[in-house]
């Protein structure tokens, strides 16, 4: 019983860091109806800043964060501005839209393999201990991850259904050609979203590179098993995203810990193709998700 | 001779998995990222057919291909009826082909698993490899001329449009997966026997992003294009090593650039046609036609 | 052939296509535009190419001259390099060499480079071997076994190279032995430890695949034996990376020999290379009461994670780690976590007999020396030799010297090449235990004691 706490417990924790990015590609999704394939560079960007922060400035972590989202939003709004804005303004085939997002990621993690190098490097000085509860580790750098995660999806939550920026957002995720002619600055949403999904994947990042280590190849499987989670939950779906994200890190370590490890990722795939097949919309999708 | 024939070789592996993917990215709009597990598919069912069950070479490699062809279905089907092609297509294609490695590594029934298939001999010679080359493009082309490639054409520009028009989208989307993924499982044939050895750490993702670069870079509705772009960007490394570290940056950069500023690739829409080219020849073989009609009369 | 969509605001647009395409085969055809509410969709026309896409390019965000300028530059950014081509130059000896210098493994091959170039310097200094001077040709592998074969290729074929020196991994050895052997240039591996490298599956030889390093089966055995009676483990447990033909061949010789001498296996699990999460495996080990856990991993990335996890997790557990466990970063990463681990390799950077040629290394180049460089001078005074007894850049000579080079003094030891195996005979196993965050030798063991 406790193997079986102790694996609901490392799900949970991997499934929360799945959520955070879960989310943004399902807020970019929504309103763009393509997926953001740079959301890996984000994320290692949001990891060189802050482990870069920690251990030559000496900032404390809350402000390495910070200093990350700060970073990360940069670069997510720029890399809006020359890979996707130009192309989104012609109007392209969503084909090259995708092109482009694969290009500018690919771009941006060999620019900082080049810059700063494959090797592993751990943060400093950030808690890494755990507790027991009843023969159950919990690590606290894992708990402090979900409770942040978890934070900042609430706020994700008030931003877009409390304030009328998120108004605007939603608005423009229902009908984006009604929206601006409704005097929604399609600009300003599109700058919004990608600062927002910016700076969830900053944090993630940052969580992970804590967790693990910080590389440029950080995030390459967790940003599929990400978007996994995304389409599972039914792409463009914030709330199936984060249920979808949580199932999919709990069913993985489950699958390691009675099934077979080796095919942990062979489970998540097939699931990935069961759940197109009966549910092609995804756990929450919209019926008719491929908007016209 | 080994060194320029080892380059023609993988070069000419290299522009028919690259027309396979010309088929299903450039003309049907299908965006795949793990188009390299058709071509270990391929080889892997090859050299098992040739090896184990004693196929006659040739016959080995087509069925090889076609099954490649038949595993690319498992993922075609439910994607496409979905019908948000895209994106759902593409994490598809990278998750299946993680799936199908993770199987290879783990088989150590037969193929030896991680360690790698041992012993196969080498008998992809140059000249095969040429008359493949040259059999896929003619028969790639064909297809971008039938009605099969039409209807692939306008899947692309807008699905809702070619279904409303009477196009099976459905029915479209696989054939062209079929097409391609039998393309690439050639290729990866014709690899197996030229390596003479195959483990499943060939055909990673690299590989696949090597693929979609020759479609990007060559032409997103062209065969040419892709076919060139995917020979030179096999030679280009081995000219190009001191530059090497920069290449994937250079990749991912030319696909922003290319994208924005000429989203039509390098070499355009339009096929380098030999029709084009020999246009002006025709005419002026017609006007010899004329003028000896005309001396014909005048005498 | 033409299908009609019940929709009245379609334009028609009917007409004969000019004759385009590959010869005059594709005659007129009818051409069908349906315009549906401005979506352009088209259907059996024969000569669209140009006029599909364009709808939507036709509305140019960027003029002309600028797309025109950024095209020819795309176009000269692919072209010009091929137009660089290389010569070379007669009273040499070319060898070659394969190594990872790029991407994430970039640490194997770098530092062997410098200390190659640093002894053919050397050697050419001194009037290089039998008044020939050494040059290398190096060539990077990107961790791939067809960048492997190109670059294999184009060293013997264009470069004419006597011998070559790498690669460091088995994956891409064994796909070079038939090069090898079917143009009859020697190829010493450094580090590619299996096998299959030097061996066929039947057996047989490959004559001209030679190595520095001692092969899996017998780190497998001797990892065993040291865990069985010097540790005293009875139960152990394996985390392997399951796409490494490294990883797979230790776990497998291991697990032969420690049941063979009375242990048991508790479990074995695996991952993937790139994994990243590992607490999964590392609960199930736990919980399967092995006292042993050997993680035989071919990066220090992965070792440290496990480690770290492990840690996390308060799984209290022996370690046991093999050669591809060395690298200095291991122990930043997880010196404290690996504290009282034990592991085994090839050669040992601390040894004493090394520290003057570390410190010269470091001081010239701004790098700690590593034991690939070390496996690499010794595949080159391999080579060293054999060039000299072959007196001359003949590869069928060299590779007969090399095979029966007995007790010659290398760059680490003195080497015996197995005339039927071509591994190093007799390249003792040290095992060294992690205490400090240092590496600390424990003992060597002699083969087949």
């Amino acid at each position: 019983m406790t193997l079986f706490f102790q694996q609901l417990v490392s799900g949970i924790s991997i499934g929360s860091v799945y959520a955070l990015l879960a989310v943004g590609y399902a807020l970019v999704y929504s309103v763009y109806n393509f997926t953001n394939w740079a959301f890996d560079a984000f994320m290692v960007v949001g990891a060189f800043a802050g482990f870069y922060t920690i251990s030559l400035a000496h900032l404390p972590f809350w402000l390495a964060t910070l200093v990350a989202i700060i970073a990360t939003v940069l670069f997510s709004v720029a890399v809006e501005r020359i890979a996707y804005r130009p192309l989104r303004n012609r109007n392209a085939p969503r084909l090259f839209m995708m092109i482009s997002a694969m290009g500018a990621n690919i771009a941006l993690i060999n620019i900082m393999n080049k810059a700063f190098g494959g090797a592993f490097r751990s943060f400093p000085e950030v808690t890494t201990g755990s507790f027991q509860l009843g023969g159950v580790a919990i690590g606290k750098m894992d708990l402090l991850a979900a409770v942040l995660s978890f934070a900042a999806l609430v706020g994700l939550y008030l931003f877009l259904y409390r304030t009328k920026a998120g108004l605007g957002i939603r608005a423009s995720a229902i009908d984006m050609t009604t929206a601006s002619l409704m005097g929604i600055d399609n600009d300003k949403v599109a700058f919004l979203i990608f600062g927002v999904t910016g700076g969830l994947s900053a944090i993630s990042g940052v969580f992970y590179g804590i967790k693990y280590a910080v590389y440029p190849y950080l995030g390459s499987m967790v940003t599929i098993k990400a978007m996994i989670a995304s389409i599972i939950g039914g792409l463009g779906s914030l709330e199936g995203a984060v249920v979808a994200s949580l199932m999919l890190g709990i069913i993985e370590t489950m699958i390691s810990g009675y099934a077979s490890s080796i095919y942990r990722d062979l489970f998540s795939f097939s699931l990935l193709i069961i759940i197109l097949l009966f549910l092609p919309n995804g756990l929450f999708g919209k019926k008719n998700a491929d908007k016209l | 001779m080994g060194y320029l024939n080892t380059i023609l070789v993988l070069g000419g592996i290299q522009v028919i998995a690259a027309l396979g993917l010309a088929i299903l990215t450039g003309y049907t709009g299908l965006f795949s990222m793990g188009h390299s597990v058709y071509m270990a598919l391929g080889g892997y069912a090859a050299a098992v057919l040739y090896m184990e069950l004693g196929v006659p070479f040739i016959l080995a490699l087509i069925l090889g291909a076609l099954f490649a062809g038949l595993c690319s279905m498992i993922i075609g089907y439910p994607t496409f009826r979905s019908q948000l092609r895209g994106d759902y297509f593409a994490i598809a294609t990278l998750g299946f082909a993680e799936a199908v490695r993770l199987v290879l590594n783990n088989t150590y029934k037969i193929i030896n698993g991680a360690i790698g298939y041992l012993g196969i001999p080498k008998l992809t010679s140059p000249w095969l490899v040429l008359i493949a080359m040259l059999l896929a493009f003619v028969l790639a082309h064909s297809f971008t001329k039938s009605q099969w490639g039409r209807n692939c054409l306008a899947v692309k520009q807008d699905a809702t449009a070619a279904q409303m028009m009477g196009v099976n989208v459905l029915k479209t989307q696989m054939t062209a997966l079929f097409v391609s993924a039998v393309y690439c499982g050639l290729a990866g044939g014709l690899l197996a026997f030229y390596m003479a050895y195959l483990t499943p750490a060939m055909f990673t993702v690299t590989k696949s992003s090597d693929l979609l670069a020759a479609v990007v870079f060559g032409g997103m509705q062209s065969l040419v294009g892709p076919a060139i772009a995917g020979f030179v960007l096999i030679a280009l490394p081995e000219i190009l090593r001191p530059l090497e570290s920069w290449r994937l940056i250079m990749y991912g950069s030319l696909f922003v650039i290319i994208m924005v500023f000429r989203p039509q690739g390098l070499l355009g829409y339009y096929e380098l046609e030999l029709g084009r080219y020999l246009a002006p020849i025709r005419a002026a073989y017609a006007r010899l036609g004329i003028r000896r009609k005309a001396k014909v009369d005048a005498a | 052939m033409i299908y009609l969509p019940a929709c009245s605001d379609i334009e028609f647009f009917v007409g004969e296509d000019s004759v385009r395409g590959w010869g005059a085969s594709i005659s007129r055809k009818s051409v069908v535009f349906a315009r549906i509410s401005g979506l352009l969709c088209s259907l059996d026309v024969s000569d669209l190419d140009d006029l599909t896409l364009s709808e939507w390019d036709q509305e140019e965000t960027y003029p002309m001259k600028t797309r025109r300028i950024v095209s020819i530059v795309l176009v000269l950014v692919l072209v010009l390099p091929m137009v660089l081509s290389g010569c070379g130059s007669q009273d040499v000896i070319k060898i070659g060499v394969l190594a990872q210098l790029t991407g994430a493994d970039a640490y194997v091959g770098q530092a062997a480079e410098l200390a190659l170039q640093d002894r053919v310097d050397e050697i050419n200094a001194a009037g290089g071997i039998n008044g020939k001077t050494i040059e290398l040709v190096i060539y990077d592998t990107r961790s791939e076994v067809t960048d492997a074969v190109t670059a294999a290729n184009r060293l013997i074929e264009q470069d004419k190279v006597s011998a070559i020196i790498g690669p460091e991994w088995s994956g891409a050895g064994i796909a070079l032995a038939t090069i090898a052997d079917a143009a009859q240039v020697p190829i010493i591996t450094t580090t590619a430890s299996n096998i299959n490298v030097t061996v066929d599956e039947d057996g047989n030889l490959h004559p001209y695949m030679f190595r520095a390093c001692f092969i899996d089966p017998y780190q497998g055995y001797a990892l065993a034996d040291f865990a069985y009676n010097e540790l005293g483990k009875r139960s152990v447990a394996f985390i392997t990376d399951v796409t490494a033909a490294y990883s797979v061949a230790i776990q497998e010789y291991f697990v032969e020999h420690f049941t063979e001498l009375g242990g048991s296996v508790a479990t074995l699990e695996g991952y993937q290379s790139g994994d990243q999460e590992f607490r999964a495996q590392l609960s199930t080990v736990a919980d399967s009461g092995a006292d042993l856990l050997v993680v035989p991993t071919a990066t220090y990335r992965d070792a440290a994670l496990i480690a770290k996890q492990a840690d996390a997790l308060g799984l209290d557990i022996q370690f046991l780690g093999v050669d591809g466990w060395v690298a200095d970063e291991l122990l930043d990463m997880a010196g404290p976590e690996l504290e009282g681990a034990y592991l085994s390799s090839g050669l040992s950077t601390d040894a004493p007999e090394f520290q003057a040629y570390n410190e010269a290394f470091e001081a010239k180049h701004d790098m700690k020396a590593t034991v690939y460089a070390y496996y690499a001078l010794d595949a080159l005074y391999m080579l060293e030799y054999a060039i000299g007894e072959a007196g001359s850049g003949d590869s069928v000579a060299i590779r007969d010297a090399l095979e029966n080079m007995v007790d010659v003094p290398c760059f680490s030891s003195n080497i015996t090449v197995e005339p039927s195996t071509h591994n190093p005979y007799n390249k003792p196993i040290i095992l060294m235990q992690i205490t400090d965050s240092q590496w600390q030798l424990v003992k060597t063991y002699e083969p087949e004691a």
